[in-house]
């Protein structure tokens, strides 16, 4: 079974959180993938984001407690929303400084991303930012 | 509101739930962590950034069971080891309402506290 689940990690008087693909076989989990957003404004993006899905507390081997995200079919597309938001993250800032070069069309884009974080919104925003 | 965060240990992890601005109590056995786990399932949980925690926390929330549901886990802390065996037999779903039986019946059977391994 194919899961993601958040591991809120403190670490010298600052706290963030990892957010990991795992595979649980039985007893052991497999870790497949993690993403750790750093910077305040992907945090935040994904914090609403994962909000969009149901949370529950969860005990994981190796892990300790973490909130498991019940994503259902967008589980993949979601961990790779916040990997690329991740990969984006120092670009982030530069975005919003740069609104009155990115036309009222794009900024749309932008402007939907942090008003509701949705996973089609932020698609539309990786898209918009990495047409690749 | 209350809060529910993690705490990193050398060789396992805590989890703590804060009622902000007042008190905190921090669970570290495997089992009385299971039991607040899913009592917290209960309730509707999200991540939220919260600077007087440094950062995201989880954010529970119980509506008006808020008081009853902390003072129910700073109870369940308060209580000697739990062997798993006991919890099987005595507990069934982790609901507020049988965990507070829980509780109340093992500080009966044990006069307060445990010395359970």
């Amino acid at each position: 079974m194919l899961t993601l689940v958040v591991r809120i990690v403190h670490d010298e008087g600052y706290a963030s959180f990892e957010v990991f693909k795992v595979k649980i076989d039985g007893k052991m989990p497999w870790v497949q993938g993690s993403v750790k957003p750093s910077g305040s404004v992907e945090l935040e993006v994904v914090t609403r984001l994962l909000n969009n899905y149901p949370l529950r507390l969860a005990i994981v081997d190796v892990l300790g407690p973490v909130l498991a995200v019940d994503a259902g079919k967008d589980e993949d597309g979601l961990f790779r929303a916040v990997e690329k938001l991740q990969e984006l993250g120092p670009m982030l800032f530069h975005i919003i400084e740069k609104r009155q070069d990115l036309g009222s069309t794009r900024w749309e884009v932008v402007r939907q991303l942090f008003e509701k974080p949705t996973l089609e919104n932020v698609k539309k925003f990786i898209k918009l930012a990495w047409p690749c | 509101m209350l809060v529910a965060y993690t705490l990193d240990y050398k060789n396992h992890t805590s989890l703590t739930i804060s009622k902000p601005g007042h008190r905190s109590v921090e669970i570290h056995g495997p089992v009385k962590m299971e039991i607040v786990i899913g009592l917290l399932n209960n309730y509707r949980l999200r991540l939220k950034y919260m600077p007087m925690y440094s950062g995201p926390v989880i954010v529970v929330d119980a509506g008006e069971d808020e008081d009853e549901l902390f003072r129910t886990v700073e109870k369940l802390q308060e209580l000697g080891p739990i062997r798993r065996k006991v919890l099987d037999e005595m507990l069934g779903e982790p609901t507020l309402e049988n965990v507070k039986k829980f509780v109340a019946l093992k500080v009966l059977v044990d006069g307060g506290g445990s010395s359970e391994a």
